[in-house]
């Protein structure tokens, strides 16, 4: 007889203890705080158990200890709330699943832990709605500080003291006790903690939650207006598999829904606008592209501008750049407060994730996997020494410097990044030579093409030499060459000319050519495209040449 | 105070309390957690219908029959030790409707319980087999009510009118029993027993000594695996199944030796069972743990399972025995553990094709004779479809984005109509195409011989029909490329080729349309030109 529960039994006429009554509460409190534990807490920790590959969750998983930060579930609300004009900022009401077993290192509550409780403690915070409660402080030191707002569990609050009759032993009678208490739960404390000024993120702190990050700029901060804030709490409506922690290698969605590089309408800039959604870690990220760096509200960032941009960014000419959205410091969201009221109101309202410009390139397949760990721009603030770089990133799109480095243009109408300027500027020679029936060519990853690209867009050419007013009859047929067998038919075109007086035709045709899957273990770092002409009526097939025009880096 | 809505006993000023009332008053908080629980992860009908909830949520009657229907909410992983005959379980939480054999109103049908496993060796054991013959066994759990806490408590006495020490029961709680049940050998799967939950069915060779020679595979009906967590939509209509993502690659044999290996990647929704299925493509039954599945290997073939030259074959998900998951373990430790690691389903290839509508398997598919699994299912996944070779055996395949480029391709047709400009083209269901193909692309030819010198000019037209003649339905096919083509014949005899695009007009929606794709091109040709040879033949794929 039950619902499953762990539960305390009543006896008939067993003589009534106090603990019972507190214990049978605790069973229950504890039975629903594991059901969330089990349902919103948990993740494989090891990267080679993803869901993809069934994802299980073994005993190594189960953390005992308190993390750093606080490992944590929002469920909603704790939101924090800059108030205009006010150096105040409030919490707005809310209800938060926090890892955080009593008596261990970093915990909030130091008594040691009971097997009745679970170390998953749900708590419901009121937040805080007036000012001068939680303050950020004004910064003359001449660089910008980097501040937190954090919260932790405050346990065991006293909220209702009663007078009640205490049985008294010596006495043998009942006595009225004043303010015992009655009524305890568990709440949040929010503090503020400051950074020091121009040595970015302070760290994160073992048993406190970060709930948002404040840029104070230098000379700046008195009052909350100038200061920039990125929400990073840890939403479960964020997360791909809701209320699931799950990892992913391809984790959905990653769709390009429309990307500009617009080096048009402001001829010094490259401005990216659009809309992307990702994931890292099995969250949710992207979103409208806005600005994301402390400054004024926008909606595209400039790729030649270094507030977008990775301090170490200086590229070549004609090779891919790469803009990703990253998550440092172990946070997730880094979702952009708008700097200009809405409604009265400043929240958070941009992009989940910082914007960085980069040469840094994935390195397989996967979008979530930079070759190395990204630096976020000097512009946040965040990481002015680059001691603090991180992996935990998404690539949105990649594009192409021009012929004097700076990030070209291209456009993405939701598959394919078509591309202003060729990333092979000049040809790509057929690696077999010139005048063969079957032209080789060979694609270098992250020279020629993205390595998280599904597909590749190229045009092919070749010029042929003839008697003048003869004809020229051609098919064309390009495919993704391996081991000498073509494995893809990107089509097949008919093109027949007559020779002009100069007895020469260029044939130039575009076509798309899948990428294998890097699971096929197969150096898929090389893409090996095969041109095979049937031509006829020419003396000589000469200048042979490919460009990569675009690629597809959805899915 | 209204106990924030929920079921609560009200002590009233004075009242003489009675031990009922404090069980009762944790019974219904508990119940209330249950049942917010039972119905949120409930089955509703399909999502596209409405997602209405399609049985009455009334407490069902006991006992059990087959496995309890469960949501295991994460944990309860069944983890074979290496080196011994000893199988753990991790921790976790599962509800399980079990109604009580007695009904108490106090308490939900439904049972949420916690349990903290196995972690001790000998407590569990697989592996041993000296039958001669494959056996197929169960670990699974069934639920039990446990007193973990006893004490000595002052119980009053009736007759002594005074209090005395009794030991009593003092903390209970649902928990989990855990078994291996062994079936029998070259039997198959020993069916789903009444009240138990399956969470890992184990394939135990002849001559098997301990796990490290048995085949698992996880069959836990996990929420995070849903489709919609935590909910259940079932059915799916008109495309129960919904593939999703593609990236797969068939690597030739002359390059990988005497293997044909399917590898890459696909997700698929499988609205039969509302889960997500497929991952990485790793071979799903017993053997190696190769990141690829061997398409000329009968270990992943259904049994008897033969395809001949341009006939279509079917690369299935399966999920025998109604149970879901079908994750297979890594046969060698990595980093000391066994753990499910494979693709969700275990890939086996069949001539049975998808039907139309449903895209379950025409008829029942069988496990290959290596599983030891007997028994056809008709749940199962279809997550591509290529075409036998020369050598009658499966042909390689590239699959990108949905599509899926056979290599080599089902056989050419020729046109049922042909004119100088009009040619009507059927191409059979199963035949050209796999039968839930939602596009094909064509590539349709002909030959035309004139004079070298000759001035020839074409346009190609295209049109999809609803049946093969008549005045049926015409509806446009718009065509990338350059329109008129002109040009002089170089030689007597040139080619003209032309790839379409072809949408099916959607036989799962309205049964009075074929299962076929019937097109028209109308050639607008001029100058010189004697056409023959005309044909089409489908060169590509989209599920």
């Amino acid at each position: 007889m039950s619902s499953g529960h762990k539960r305390l039994k009543t006896n008939t006429r067993e003589r009534a203890v106090s603990p019972d009554v507190n214990r049978a509460q605790s069973f229950l409190a504890a039975g629903r705080a594991e059901t969330l534990r089990f349902l919103l807490n948990l993740l494989p920790s090891a990267t080679d158990r993803p869901y993809e590959r069934g994802n299980p969750l073994l005993l190594t998983d189960l953390p005992t200890a308190v993390d750093t930060p606080l490992r944590a579930d929002v469920l909603e609300g704790l939101v924090v709330r800059p108030i205009v004009g006010n150096n105040s900022v409030h919490i707005s009401p809310g209800v938060g699943g926090l890892m955080d077993p009593d008596g261990q290192a970093g915990s909030s509550d130091a008594n040691p832990p009971s097997t009745d409780d679970s170390d998953y403690k749900l708590v419901e915070s009121g937040g805080i709605r007036s000012n001068g409660v939680l303050t950020i402080a004004a910064n003359a030191s001449g660089s910008a500080r980097i501040d937190v707002i954090e919260c932790q569990r405050n346990p065991n609050v006293v909220v209702e003291t009663d007078t009640r009759d205490i049985f008294d032993l010596g006495q043998g009678t009942f006595v009225p006790t004043p303010n015992v208490d009655k009524v305890l739960e568990g709440q949040l404390a929010f503090r503020v903690r400051q950074g020091t000024a121009g040595s970015g993120y302070p760290g994160n702190v073992q048993g406190w939650l970060p709930l948002a990050v404040a840029h104070v700029p230098s000379a700046g901060g008195a009052d909350t207006d100038d200061i920039d804030f990125w929400d990073v709490r840890p939403l479960v409506s964020d997360r791909i598999i809701q209320p699931f922690r799950s990892s992913f290698v391809f984790g959905p969605p990653h769709e390009q829904q429309q990307l500009y590089a617009d080096a048009i309408s402001v001829g010094t800039e490259t401005r990216i606008s659009g809309h992307f959604w990702g994931q890292v870690d099995g969250v949710r990220v992207g979103g409208e592209i806005s600005r994301g760096t402390p400054g004024t509200d926008q909606l595209f960032i400039d790729a030649r501008d270094a507030e977008w941009q990775e301090p170490s960014f200086t590229p070549g000419a004609f090779v891919p750049y790469y803009f990703w959205l990253a998550f440092p410091f172990s946070l997730p969201r880094w979702c952009r407060y708008n700097r200009f009221p809405i409604g009265g109101l400043r929240f958070p309202s941009g992009m989940r994730g910082i914007p960085i410009i980069s040469e840094t390139q994935p390195a397989t397949q996967a979008h979530e996997t930079p070759a190395t760990a990204l630096q976020v721009p000097n512009s946040t603030g965040l990481d002015p020494a680059g001691a603090n770089k991180t992996t935990d990133a998404v690539l949105v799109v990649a594009g192409v410097t021009d012929g004097t480095s700076v990030p070209s243009r291209f456009v993405c109408g939701g598959e394919w990044v078509e591309l202003a300027d060729p990333i092979i500027p000049a040809t790509l020679a057929p690696s077999n030579g010139s005048g063969n029936a079957s032209d080789e060519y060979l694609l270098l990853a992250n020279t020629h093409f993205p390595q998280d690209a599904r597909a590749v867009r190229i045009v092919f050419q070749a010029r042929f030499i003839g008697t003048a007013g003869t004809n020229l009859v051609i098919f064309a047929r390009a495919g993704y060459d391996h081991g000498g067998t073509r494995v893809s038919d990107a089509g097949a075109w008919h093109i027949t000319s007559q020779f002009d007086a100069a007895g020469s035709i260029f044939a130039e045709v575009m076509a798309d050519i899948p990428r294998l899957p890097e699971q096929s273990g197969i150096d898929i770092g090389v893409m090996s495209v095969r041109i095979d002409w049937s031509a006829s009526g020419f003396t000589t097939k000469q200048l042979e040449l490919l460009q990569v025009v675009g690629w597809k880096q959805t899915g | 105070m209204s106990g924030s809505g929920h079921k609560k006993l009200i002590a009233n000023t004075r009242e003489k309390a009675i031990s009922d009332d404090f069980n009762r008053a944790q019974a219904f908080v508990a119940a209330l957690r249950s049942e917010w629980l039972r119905l949120w992860t409930f089955r509703k009908s399909a999502d596209e219908t409405g997602g209405t909830v399609i049985s009455d949520p009334i407490i069902p009657t006991a006992p059990i029959t087959g496995a309890p229907q469960s949501d295991v909410f994460e944990g309860l992983t069944v983890l074979p030790q290496v080196g011994t005959t000893s199988v753990h379980v991790l921790g976790g939480i599962v509800g399980m409707v079990d109604p009580d054999v007695v009904v108490n109103l106090d308490d939900s049908p439904y049972k949420l319980v916690f349990d903290p496993g196995i972690d001790t060796n000998g407590a569990l054991t697989v592996g041993v087999n000296a039958s001669g013959l494959i056996r197929i066994d169960v670990v699974e759990c069934r639920r039990r009510e446990l007193v973990t806490e006893d004490d000595n408590r002052d119980v009053f006495n009736n007759t002594t009118s005074v209090f005395t020490p009794t030991l009593v029961d003092k903390v209970s709680e649902g928990r989990l029993i855990f078994r291996a049940r062994q079936g029998t050998p070259g039997a198959g799967f020993p069916g789903v027993a009444d009240g138990w939950l399956p969470l890992a069915v184990a394939s135990v060779p002849d001559g098997s000594t301990n796990t490290d020679d048995v085949t698992f595979w996880d069959v836990r009906p996990l929420v995070s695996d849903r489709t919609f967590p935590p909910g259940t939509y079932e059915g799916g209509f008109p495309r129960p199944v919904h593939v999703d993502q593609h990236e797969m690659y068939v690597e030739s044999e002359s390059t990988s030796g005497a293997q044909l290996k399917l590898q890459g990647f696909v997700r698929a929704d499988f609205g039969f069972t509302s889960q997500r299925v497929g991952g990485f493509l790793k071979k799903g039954t017993p053997g190696g743990d190769a990141g690829n599945v061997d398409l000329l290997d009968t270990e992943n073939h259904e049994p008897g399972f033969a395809v001949l030259d341009e006939e279509i074959y079917y690369v299935w998900l399966l999920f025998p025995e109604g149970l879901p998951r079908w994750v297979r373990y890594n046969r060698l430790p990595l980093s000391g553990a066994r753990f499910p690691s494979h693709t969700k389903g275990f890939v086996v290839l069949s001539k049975k094709a998808p039907n139309v509508t449903s895209q379950l398997p025409s008829s029942a598919i069988t496990p290959p004779t290596i599983t030891g699994l007997t028994n056809a299912t008709s749940l199962a996944v279809c997550i591509a479809a290529g075409v036998g070779s020369s050598s009658n055996a499966p042909g390689r395949l590239l699959a990108e984005d949905g599509w899926i480029y056979p290599q080599p391709r089902t056989p050419a047709v020729v046109p049922t109509t042909v004119s100088s400009s009009i040619e009507r083209y059927t191409l059979t269901s199963g035949t050209h195409f796999p039968p839930h193909a939602r596009m094909v692309i064509a590539r349709v030819e002909f030959r035309n011989d004139g004079m070298a010198g000759d001035i020839f000019r074409y346009e190609a037209n295209a049109s999809l029909r609803e049946t093969s003649s008549g005045s049926s339905a015409q509806l446009e096919v718009p065509q990338p490329g350059p329109g008129i083509v002109t040009f002089t014949m170089t030689g007597g005899v040139d080619f003209v080729k032309v790839d379409l695009v072809l949408p099916r007009i959607m036989p799962w929606v309205s049964s009075g349309l074929s299962d076929d794709i019937f097109f028209e091109i109308s050639w607008a040709l001029g100058g010189t030109f004697t056409k023959s040879l005309e044909q089409a033949q489908v060169i590509a794929w989209k599920l």
